[in-house]
């Protein structure tokens, strides 16, 4: 079924088109918002309260912005606003993930991780950033998205994107320095 | 090339994604420092790698569809979602205002022909106790006012006094409220004397 067709039956009021879209999407609104707040029932949490907005404000929606972008900006920011809330959020040191999963030289790729290792592995890196670089960071970086359209879900200009980006990498790359040199040192 | 030019190349985003100039290459091989940066590089590309294979996938799919259904069940009346109810209730609210502003201005129209009546029976007061200029009780002419006054507000009273009576104002109001009051409840047990009666006698 056409994602507009079904918007405009949600805006109806029709619970149906709207569990058919919740059906379609929670997965991916669940990813996103898991890989900002690294843990399973923040995230769950996060895109309910997600979805409840998207029923709240599907009149505001229009076609001419890509749903997915549209559903994003929602997840992103109720992510971001339980993550404010939750400023008790645990500290994960990266090296006691590391170490407790592989020696991260020989790393897998194909190696599948369990929701708990990935959470800790993502916070590890992240947990420093502020909140929109790491939704940036998360977006581009992470779920791959296009410079332009990280800049419309996140309501900013693409020049912010590239900058934030590259400051976001930089706290991230000098944290696996710090690491692999105390790993250099230690071994 | 120097390692300030190879700056540039480590801090693009796409640094690893383009294939890399010849010239930078041969600089990261012979450079210890550049080619520990290009590793540092290259492993963070791992980890982000890494991260985007790995999917995290939801607990329980079903439960999760349950839970936004179920919030949002409560959030919709009658299957009608809730920008609906906000307009609903702003036409309520239309309807009250516009209750509210005629209930207003019926409320001013009775206000006025009150204050018109307590005017017009003042005037006639005061043109008495002119005419008679004699040394009336000034607690007597007050009561008399507060009698006329019926439920106009104590303000309106006040306001009345200041712009019309030179009189009361110098004599009665100055009482204070506590004499005012000892005088109504003194003078509710002689109700007749209180009419014009008792004036008209002074006056004769």
């Amino acid at each position: 079924m056409e994602i507009h067709s079904i918007t405009n039956k949600v805006n109806q009021g029709d619970l149906k088109a709207f569990q058919f879209l919740v059906e379609s999407h929670q997965q991916y609104a669940f990813r996103l918002a898991f890989r900002i707040l690294c843990n399973e029932d923040d995230a769950s949490d996060a895109v309910q309260d997600a979805f409840v907005k998207v029923w709240k404000k599907i009149n505001t929606y229009t076609p001419h912005m890509k749903f997915i972008n549209w559903l994003s900006k929602i997840v992103v920011n109720t992510a971001i606003d339980h993550l404010r809330r939750n400023s008790r959020h645990k500290e994960t040191s990266l090296d006691a993930v590391l170490n407790t999963h592989n020696e991260f030289s020989d790393w897998s790729i194909e190696e599948q991780m369990e929701n708990k290792q990935l959470g800790e592995l993502i916070n590890g890196l992240t947990e420093s950033l502020p909140g929109k670089q790491k939704a940036i960071f998360t977006l581009r970086d992470i779920e791959g998205m296009t410079a332009v359209d990280v800049a419309e879900v996140l309501d900013i200009p693409e020049s912010s994107v590239k900058s934030n980006l590259y400051h976001a990498r930089k706290r991230i790359g000098n944290k696996l320095k710090g690491l692999i040199q105390y790993e250099r040192r230690s071994s | 090339m120097k390692c300030g030019e190879i700056k540039d190349f480590f801090s693009r985003t796409d640094a690893i994604e383009k294939p890399i100039h010849k010239s930078i290459a041969e600089h990261i091989n012979n450079c210890d420092e550049c080619h520990a940066s290009y590793a540092y590089l290259l492993f963070q590309e791992k980890i982000i790698d890494r991260l985007q294979k790995n999917s995290p996938s939801i607990p329980n799919p079903h439960a999760l569809t349950q839970s936004i259904m179920e919030a949002v069940s409560e959030e919709a009346v009658g299957n009608t979602p809730l920008h609906s109810k906000k307009i609903r209730i702003r036409k309520i609210s239309g309807i009250t205002s516009r209750f509210l502003t005629a209930a207003s201005i019926g409320l001013f129209i009775l206000l006025g022909i009150e204050q018109f009546n307590f005017l017009q029976k003042t005037s006639k007061l005061e043109q008495f106790v002119d005419n008679t200029k004699a040394a009336v009780p000034a607690y007597m002419i007050g009561q008399q006012l507060l009698q006329h006054r019926n439920h106009l507000s104590a303000d309106l009273f006040l306001q009345y006094q200041h712009s019309k009576s030179k009189y009361l104002e110098g004599k009665y109001l100055r009482l204070g409220f506590v004499k005012q009051f000892q005088l109504s409840r003194m003078l509710k047990n002689q109700q007749v004397n209180m009419k014009f009666k008792p004036l008209q006698t002074t006056h004769k």
